[in-house]
């Protein structure tokens, strides 16, 4: 996926995790959450906007340093992974996206609102350090091997022709007479010859 | 049938018409048929033939009313003046779908499950279950469950359930329609052995008449709802025109021999055969009591020119170690590799269980590979949209029903072209165009249900043609079809193919496939046995026994005489050809 990959990585990375966060925003509040300590404020009780949603993810005010944020912050990510995992598959993507975030919002604090760099880990490294293992344990989930079709029957003890499940590239010329086909038959359909012993049994012995 | 024998069904003056219908259906049918006698009914589509017999089984009135005049007894008995359950004592009828008559779910319980209902005392159920279960030689199957059986077994069960009602009239209304070629055999060879064991009158509706014809006393041709020919199986073969006119064709072993004494070729005292191995037998002996012959070199038809020009054209279908497994754990295919080329005209053959059907729903993109891939013009099928595929690829179901919905001829067919947003003009342009190719002129507003079965698969066709995809698909179009509709079908499909349509057919009928298709693949148990040119797959008897499939019955006349050099034929005319190309003269 390369750049093209981190940059969409980025794009979804900054963009999706508000969202969810809003909408878990919003569920916690219509559950009534904080009965049970599941506490969800937005910047001071300001009204849900995305950007507001994205500052308060960057954890800039120590007034929303809870436990139940951080956990709304978790998920926000997790959920925002599951859903673009698909598009983004690459660790290398996932952190160079990361990078990218980062560095647009130094640009955004710096740049923009002069907030100075003071300390040797400013605050909004925060949403950071929490989002990566939490997408990367998405990430990893989701790009897991999976089995073959064939472990698969091996392990089911399915039995199979091995040879078929050898990848062939047509056409297939019959070594008797010549004749080329496109497709893999049993037989030539010029000379009978029985292609499955001739040609794959080839293809298994250069195999080795 | 002995001296002095009552008829055991006899019709007079039958004449019937549907309520709401115009015209009758069955017009004045006289007819007296004895025991013992095995009748052949053919007629073309739509011609009375299911209507005839639901008189004789008393469905006609008992069941669907209509106005209907004249008598049919069966055993004396007059069908109108007793309940439904006493003539299915005296008649029974075996259907195309043997699953629309099961009523249990395993053969035992199926083939008594009759007699139980007349109150029989056990030692009579016993009896007629076992004389059932030896006339079809259903004996390995006792311990299976109905479901589990093949389409040729469930119509053995079917035929066992209705004998062990012991009737004196056994109907079996195309048992084979639905089966393919292994199954077909089953079933027919079952029949054949019916004979043997039953003293019924057997009516047997059928059209695999080379198969059939050596069985039949009698054959009773039906056009337009009435009898029109009646005779033994060689003296109504030997007049082919009738038949023709009625779009039935004739055995071809029958009209090759017809045609070659046309030419002057055999003698016109040379006897009719019913079946290829006797045709064969015929034109040997004439032949080899012939002058001088001299092998013709390079008939027309025996080169692949054709076959090879296909090469370099453009993939339109690319299949590369296609596996398909079903979650009941059934691998339908087993690493297919193929390629069809625009422009092909295919035919795919097989048993049924050997994969044709999960290959086609792979190439419409409804199935998802479980290893392999399958790519239409250059796309992954299963992750193309519906409407995608919808404009590129088009496909006819074997059954008709399943693809009609709407409530007037028009609509149906429109329904595609106005789905995907086409102007009023254009469809209008298209639904008629697509009207004419189906000869479904003056049917426009009527309900396609309301049509016959050949006319809604006629229907379903247009509705796929309107769409005019470049990919056609037909899965077993000619079934319930007689001949001469198959033909037009087919003719209609190789016009559709010259303009530049890519042609799948998936057939049993090897008669057609022959005549039609350029190439043919021939799959077993999820693979592929051989693909290559049509006359060279069907030149290869040897190959295609070993999926119990045979070669076309005009190939196989022609195999027989391989040794005057008759090269391999796949049509009727073909086959004259060859073998008035034979008889020359040498030059003094």
């Amino acid at each position: 996926m390369g750049i093209l990959g981190t940059i969409k990585s980025a794009s979804f990375g900054i963009v999706i995790p508000p969202i969810i966060l809003v909408g878990i925003q919003v569920i916690a509040r219509l559950l009534e959450l904080y009965t049970i300590g599941f506490i969800m404020t937005l910047y001071k009780g300001q009204p849900i906007f995305v950007p507001t949603v994205i500052l308060w993810l960057l954890f800039v005010d120590s007034e929303i340093y809870t436990y139940s944020n951080l956990i709304g912050v978790i998920l926000a990510w997790i959920i925002s992974y599951a859903i673009i995992g698909d598009w983004v598959r690459k660790i290398p993507d996932i952190l160079g996206s990361f990078i990218l975030v980062y560095l647009f919002h130094i640009y955004y604090l710096v740049g923009i609102h002069r907030i100075p760099l003071i300390a040797p880990f400013p605050q909004f490294i925060f949403p950071v350090l929490i989002g990566i293992p939490s997408s990367t344990i998405v990430i990893l989930f989701r790009t897991k091997r999976r089995k073959t079709f064939f472990e698969r029957l091996r392990e089911k003890k399915i039995p199979y022709d091995e040879r078929y499940s050898i990848d062939l590239k047509l056409p297939v010329t019959c070594p008797k007479c010549g004749t080329k086909v496109y497709s893999n038959p049993k037989y030539c359909w010029n000379c009978g010859e029985n292609l499955e012993e001739t040609i794959y049994s080839k293809i298994i012995t250069k195999a080795g | 049938m002995k001296k002095g024998e009552k008829p055991v069904l006899k019709i007079e003056n039958l004449s019937f018409k549907f309520h709401g219908s115009k015209e009758n259906v069955l017009k004045n049918i006289n007819l007296e048929l004895y025991p013992r006698e095995f009748v052949l009914l053919i007629g073309p589509s739509g011609c009375g033939k299911t209507t005839l017999i639901n008189t004789i089984n008393g469905i006609i009135p008992h069941i669907i009313q209509g106005v209907k005049k004249g008598k049919v007894y069966v055993n004396g008995v007059d069908v109108d003046k007793v309940e439904l359950k006493e003539i299915s004592t005296l008649v029974g009828t075996v259907f195309q779908d043997p699953e629309t008559q099961f009523f249990t779910l395993s053969v035992i319980d199926e083939v008594v499950f009759g007699p139980e209902n007349l109150m029989l005392p056990v030692d009579e159920i016993e009896k007629r279950f076992k004389f059932a279960v030896k006339a079809t030689g259903i004996e390995d199957l006792l311990d299976k469950d109905i479901m589990s059986l093949s389409g040729g077994q469930k119509q053995r069960v079917a035929i066992a359930s209705a004998l062990a009602m012991m009737p004196k009239v056994l109907i079996l209304d195309e048992p084979t329609t639905n089966l393919d070629p292994k199954g077909a055999a089953e079933v027919l060879k079952t029949i054949s052995k019916l004979r043997q064991e039953t003293d019924a009158l057997i009516i047997l509706i059928e059209h695999r008449l080379e198969e059939v014809a050596k069985y039949a006393d009698k054959v009773l041709v039906m056009n337009d709802g009435q009898i029109i020919a009646q005779g033994d199986a060689r003296e109504i073969f030997g007049r082919p025109k009738i038949l023709y006119d009625l779009g039935i064709r004739p055995p071809w072993s029958a009209e090759s021999v017809i045609r070659l004494k046309n030419l002057g070729i055999l003698p016109d005292d040379a006897p009719i055969p019913i079946n290829p191995e006797e045709a064969a037998k015929i034109i040997d002996k004439y032949l080899k009591s012939a002058p001088t012959l001299v092998k013709p070199n390079n008939l027309p038809f025996e080169n692949y020119d054709e076959f090879y020009s296909y090469e370099n054209r453009k993939p339109v279908i690319e299949i590369k170690n296609l596996w398909h497994r079903y979650p009941d754990g059934t691998i339908a295919l087993k690493g297919i590799n193929l390629t069809i080329r625009e422009g092909e005209f295919v035919g795919i053959i097989g048993q049924n269980g050997a994969g044709k059907s999960t290959l086609l729903l792979h190439i419409l993109g409804l199935l998802r590979p479980s290893h392999g891939s399958v790519k239409v013009f250059g796309k992954e099928a299963s992750r193309m949209s519906v409407a995608e595929l919808a404009r590129s690829i088009g496909l006819i179901f074997q059954n008709p029903d399943l693809m009609l919905f709407q409530n007037t001829v028009w609509d149906e067919i429109a329904f595609g072209p106005q789905n995907v947003g086409l102007p009023k003009t254009e469809i209008r342009e298209r639904v008629k165009e697509a009207i004419e190719m189906m000869r479904l002129i003056g049917f426009e507003k009527r309900h396609p249900r309301a049509l016959s079965r050949g006319q809604r698969h006629r229907v379903a066709v247009a509705s796929i043609l309107s769409m005019r995809p470049k990919i056609l698909i037909a899965d077993e179009p000619t079934t319930g079809q007689d001949y001469g509709a198959s033909k037009k079908y087919l003719q209609l499909l190789t016009e559709l193919n010259k303009a530049g349509s890519t042609i799948i057919v998936v057939s049993h009928d090897m008669d057609l496939i022959a005549r039609f298709s350029k190439r043919v693949i021939v799959l077993k148990q999820g693979k592929i046995l051989i693909d290559g040119p049509t006359r060279a797959v069907f030149s290869r008897e040897d190959l295609l026994k070993e999926t119990h499939l045979a070669p076309p019955y005009v190939t196989r006349i022609g195999n027989k005489l391989k040794n005057f050099g008759i090269p391999t034929v796949l049509t009727i005319e073909e086959l004259v050809e060859a073998i008035s190309s034979l008889y020359l003269k040498k030059a003094a």
